[in-house]
């Protein structure tokens, strides 16, 4: 049951473009290779895809409430830096490191959050410049070096398994936290209020809104979602890393982007999001499989973007005209 | 003076006493402070550093007067320099190598133009674009093989006693831009489409090619600050532009232009990339963990929109940055 | 010299389902000054911008004259939303108005010319002035001689005096008046009737899209052209209902209460089941005033009650949670959702009462939305319909709607509620607003369409410059009463 709350009309369009593009990649990598379309060599690329995953849920809620956050991809690597830090501690255990990690990152939203509800900086450069303290702060409380180790248990989340299942454990926590979200945004009062909010701040807010609720609220999902991205990513790479997750800011915003959101606000959703995140990582894998040198990577990688960037945009500008 | 440049940008150079008064406080503080500071070779080696951060700033500064922003600034320098590495293997030399590395800048910047232009938001726009524009150079940067012309970039790294020439082109640069912003019809149009661009749509003003112009001015400059780099580094270096976004974002700001549009004055890059670096110089001389650099310029934005909010200029990038859904000058039934 | 400067002939044009103007057809001499006049949503707007060249009749001509002279602009129109831009100087406004060939702009000369513009209107304006340090009426009287700066051969005023005081008038209808000496033809849309008659020739009087008459003014009198404007309907749109009973005390007041720049001690009284109207020409601060109670203001002195006890309104939110509901002025821009459904813009406010366990319930939108719907006759193909593209008439009618549902409501303050809305439309509204009133609500009503408050309201505070100049109870209300009271008089005992 779809929600009132969508522009049912919006939001389709550019969903069939950006499931069609995955579409195509994944027809391309079955053909290209020997695995060809084994599920488990899709799920797999889902699984390691699963870090950008969460991390793009966060952007979107921010972005649908008209905002930015670019200090996602540093508070994954305070993340990943503090939870081996913590479980390279004597007497500590995943149980407690973890809601520790999650605690920290959702801080670093209410700083965020506070910022930009109650002062008039530009999402763009308030998040910009909580990402480059960030930055300087782990850098110089480590050193250059960030100590401790992965605990195998985290490690497991990335590799195996769940309960024979051919999904990981990564992967069925972005699937959940997917659906949680979408819930949300879908079928509850707050949720669709996001989407006012994004919309036209000013009618909302007159027509009662809490905005600066909607606005903490957002931002400090976002610090915990990415502070879960974060661990997830160390699941996966195996060490805690200062520059790892630094792609993941703008990257969030362009498979929030590709999957329907509009900077402007107001529009885009879980089921875009994913796909969002499902181009980039099968255009990566397609790419890689392709031989294609990491430069020329790069390069498709933006020329997508444009292309997907100007097609939302005619099919944003017909529906304002029909 | 004030005759023949407009009021406006006048008054916006006065503005920024304090900014002027802050630099030249501080290059006095590390003077006299670190003896290090006062050698020939240091203050060369800042003014060579001052340099490429001016011209890129400059351009990034006249995509933020528009209303937009410039986030492939970074890696069109990197491409700059892989293109000189170029010059043994084009006709021409080393000087038609230089004239490449430009062009190629004008034209991302004028496809960063025509993005924009059709209504994509400049932010992922641009983002897009340099991850364009980094894989290509580092395409060429890989297979070309050729090497720097070093007798070529050593007369462009050449000194009149501690300036640089690089920091002569910057000085022009500047005030060649400021004078064009201040007195042309072009540059006027681009302030005031900046400011408020459904105004300017509904009194007809070219936006389109404005934006063209902004966005190429900026992909320029930032190929000859590439360059500019090349005249310390020696070196063709595709990701050699990675901190150049921020610090140039940080400079526009710190210059008080206005990240709304339309507001400010381009002279005020000159006083702020002072500040940034001097006060990064006084933190690499003085030994301080380099990481307190990072910090610094995270603090240093900060600083930056709280003095605008106290201010109380109302800044609202994200959106202000997008092309109204509803085309402006169609006025239906109210 | 018997040419005409502008001819139209049968000029019509729709915007999709709506015809916003059909036949039209009259001609202005050169020299000549037409009135044009007509309610909000008349198609005065959409005329005009045909006029100016922003989009084409759908069928009919239009003509403008050819003029000698070089470089005369055919058409100048001088916009209601201001066409400045605040950061740059009034001489550097003007300057980008030129089509100049050359790249490089002289200063000095380009002062001077901007100068010599202002002395030939003769303001006193500084032309090195930021236009962003302008008050209003500064600003709408450079836009005056930026269309002016070389003579058109049509000149468009629309409402150009809603933002001039009186010795700024007098120095636009001299500029009007030499313009037409020189033969420039000048239409002037305006609702003040007094000013029409000061210094124009002919009117045309259009209504509902249609064009009503077109005749001499010296052939009305102010009286006669309001009916003419509003037709006999006006009895029928307000529907006659008992006084409503003003001596309870009021639900929400103010004492005292002032904003700096914009009003000052104000005080009045909002019975619940009354519709109080605060009138007065546009600019006086009753908007600010609304605004106030709405919560979207903080005022800097003075106190506002709710039931006797002082409150504190921050923010709307605060506002809406003690049950004020409010209506704000320009829809598009602070009260509609564009890309919206209709029924999520209906259910904006009253979403948490409607929803109680927090889980929206499709079922339930659509049963408390349809109702509204039928209840209003809001045409639309469906709930989940887009509101963006519901004539202004109905896009009203559905934020009417948003305050209908809720049931904590006890203060409704309207803002120019029925500005862009069609007269079919405009009677249903104000059937809603009197039941509402009549259920207990405390309707606030701020508008500068006098009919409007006339008809509609209990009682009638009015305001010039920022204060009261006098109340009225609806029997004592009337135009003149109520005009007498806006252009600063006193109230006579």
């Amino acid at each position: 049951m779809k929600s009132s709350a969508l522009s049912l009309r919006l939001v389709p369009a550019q969903l069939w473009v950006a499931y069609g593009l995955v579409l195509v990649c994944v027809l391309l990598l079955g053909f290209n290779t020997e695995d060809g379309f084994s599920p488990d060599r899709l799920l797999r690329i889902l699984s390691n895809a699963a870090p950008l995953g969460v991390v793009a849920i966060a952007q979107t809620l921010v972005i649908i409430n008209r905002g930015l956050d670019l200090s996602v991809g540093p508070i994954m690597n305070t993340a990943g830096i503090l939870t081996a830090v913590l479980t390279a501690s004597p007497g500590a255990s995943l149980a407690t490191t973890v809601p520790i990690v999650l605690i920290v990152g959702a801080s670093i939203g209410v700083i965020n959050g506070v910022m930009l509800a109650f002062t008039r900086i530009p999402p763009l450069l308030g998040t910009l410049a909580t990402a480059t303290v960030i930055q300087g702060l782990y850098s110089l409380i480590t050193r250059g070096q960030p100590r401790g180790s992965v605990p195998p248990e985290l490690r497991v989340l990335a590799d195996h398994r769940v309960f024979a299942t051919p999904f990981s454990g990564s992967l069925i926590i972005w699937i959940v936290l997917l659906v949680i979200v979408g819930l949300v945004l879908t079928r509850t009062v707050a949720g669709q209020r996001f989407y006012s909010v994004g919309a036209n701040p000013r009618a909302a807010w007159l027509s009662g809104v809490p905005i600066k609720s909607h606005t903490l609220i957002a931002y400090t999902a976002s610090g915990l979602l990415s502070a879960a991205a974060g661990i997830l990513l160390i699941a996966y790479s195996g060490s805690p890393s200062l520059t790892a997750a630094d792609t993941y800011s703008l990257n969030s915003v362009v498979a929030a982007v590709i999957g329907g959101a509009a900077l402007a606000g107001g529009t885009g959703g879980m089921v875009g999001t994913f796909a969002g995140v499902a181009v980039l990582a099968f255009l990566t894998t397609v790419l890689t499989s392709f031989n294609v040198a990491s430069p020329i990577q790069l390069v498709v990688n933006g020329a997508v973007l444009i292309l997907m960037l100007f097609v939302n945009g005619r099919i944003a500008k017909r529906r304002a005209h029909a | 003076m004030n005759n023949i440049i407009s009021t406006t940008s006048w008054r916006s150079v006065k503005n920024a006493r304090f900014l002027w008064a802050l630099a030249l406080f501080l290059l006095i503080v590390a003077t006299v402070t670190l003896p290090a500071f006062r050698s020939s070779v240091s203050v060369n080696s800042l003014l060579a550093t001052l340099a490429p951060i001016v011209i890129i700033s400059i351009g990034q500064a006249i995509t933020i007067m528009f209303g937009g922003i410039d986030l492939s600034v970074g890696a069109v320098a990197g491409l700059a320099t892989v293109m000189l590495a170029l010059s043994g293997t084009i006709p021409g030399g080393a000087a038609a190598a230089f004239a490449l590395a430009l062009f190629s800048g004008l034209v991302v910047g004028l496809i960063n133009g025509l993005g924009v232009s059709s209504g994509i938001n400049p932010l992922l726009m641009t983002f897009a674009i340099a991850g364009v524009v980094q894989g290509t150079a580092l395409l060429v940067q890989n297979t070309s093989g050729a090497a720097m012309p070093l007798g070529f970039v050593s007369i462009l790294g050449t000194s009149f006693g501690p300036v640089p020439l690089f920091a002569l082109f910057a000085v022009l640069v500047l005030v060649g831009a400021w004078l064009w912003l201040s007195q042309s019809r072009t540059g006027r149009v681009l302030q005031a489409a900046g400011y408020d661009q459904q105004i300017a749509g509904r009194l007809g003003f070219h936006v389109a090619r404005t934006t063209l112009i902004a966005y190429g001015l900026s992909g320029m400059l930032a190929a000859l600050g590439g360059l500019a780099i090349v005249t310390r580094t020696y070196a063709a270096d595709a990701l050699i532009g990675r901190s150049s976004v921020i610090d140039s974002v940080a400079t526009v700001l710190v210059a008080g232009i206005l990240i709304t549009g339309g507001v400010g004055s381009l002279l005020s890059v000159l006083p702020a990339a002072v500040i940034i670096a001097v006060v990064g110089q006084i933190i690499t001389l003085t030994g301080t963990d380099a990481n307190f650099q990072t910090i610094f310029k995270g603090v240093l934005l900060v600083a930056a929109m709280g003095v605008y909010q106290l201010a109380g200029g109302s800044l609202r990038i994200p959106w202000r940055l997008k092309k109204s859904a509803v085309p402006a000058n169609k006025v239906g039934p109210r | 010299m018997s040419e005409a400067a502008v001819t139209c002939s049968r000029v019509s044009k729709s915007f999709g389902a709506t015809r916003a103007v059909s036949n039209i057809t009259f001609s202005i001499a050169p020299g000549e000054v037409l009135a044009l006049v007509g309610e909000n949503g008349a198609g005065k707007s959409t005329l005009i911008n045909m006029l100016s060249g922003g989009f084409e009749p759908d069928e009919g001509t239009i003509v403008i004259a050819r003029t000698e002279g070089e470089r005369a602009r055919r058409v100048a129109m001088v916009h209601q939303e201001l066409s400045l831009f605040s950061n740059l100087t009034v001489a550097e406004n003007l300057e980008l108005d030129r089509e100049g060939r050359q790249r490089m702009i002289s200063e000095p000369s380009s002062r001077e010319r901007a100068e010599r513009v202002m002395r030939d209107l003769g303001v006193s304006i500084d032309v090195d002035a930021t236009v962003g340090d302008l008050s209003v009426g500064q600003r709408q009287l450079v836009e005056v001689a930026k269309a002016i700066a070389i003579p058109p051969t049509l000149l468009i005023l629309d409402e150009p005096t809603s933002s001039l005081e009186g010795p700024q008038v007098e120095l636009l209808f001299a500029a009007i008046r030499r313009l037409s000496s020189a033969g420039s033809a000048v239409i002037f849309v305006s609702h003040r009737m007094q000013e029409l008659f000061d210094v124009c020739d002919q009117v045309l009087v259009m209504r509902d899209g249609q064009q009503i008459e077109f005749n001499d003014l010296a052939q009305h009198s102010r009286q006669s052209l309001v009916e003419s404007m509003v037709g006999r309907e006006t009895s029928v749109i307000y529907s006659d209902r008992p006084g409503a009973d003003l001596t309870p005390a009021p639900v929400i007041s103010m004492e005292a209460v002032g904003l700096e720049g914009k009003f000052s001690d104000i005080s009045l009284n909002f019975p619940a089941g009354a519709v109080t109207a605060i009138a007065g020409l546009d600019g006086h601060g009753q908007s600010e005033v609304a605004e106030v109670i709405a919560g979207a203001r903080r005022p800097s002195t003075g106190v506002v009650r709710i039931d006797g006890q002082d409150v504190k309104l921050p923010s709307p939110h605060s506002a809406v949670q003690r049950g004020i509901g409010y209506i704000a002025p320009n829809r598009r821009l602070d009260g509609l959702l564009l890309d919206k459904s209709v029924a999520a813009n209906m259910t904006l406010a009253a979403a948490p009462r409607i929803f109680r366990s927090g889980l929206l319930s499709h079922r339930r939108e659509r049963g408390v939305v349809s109702q509204v719907i039928e209840r209003l006759a809001v045409k639309c193909s469906s709930l989940l319909q887009p509101i963006i593209e519901l004539s202004g008439g109905n896009q009203q009618k559905v934020l009417i709607g948003r305050w209908m549902i809720y049931d904590k409501l006890r203060v409704l303050v309207l803002n120019d509620p029925t500005r862009g809305v069609d007269v079919g439309s405009r009677a249903q509204i104000y059937t809603v607003i009197r039941e509402m009133a009549s259920r207990g609500v405390a309707v606030v009503l701020v508008s500068t369409d006098l009919q409007e408050i006339l008809g509609l309201s209990d009682q009638v505070y009015v305001m010039y410059a920022g204060r009261i100049t006098g109340r009225l109870d609806s029997d004592e209300a009337t135009e003149s009463a109520v005009m007498h009271l806006a252009t600063g008089g006193e109230r006579r005992e």
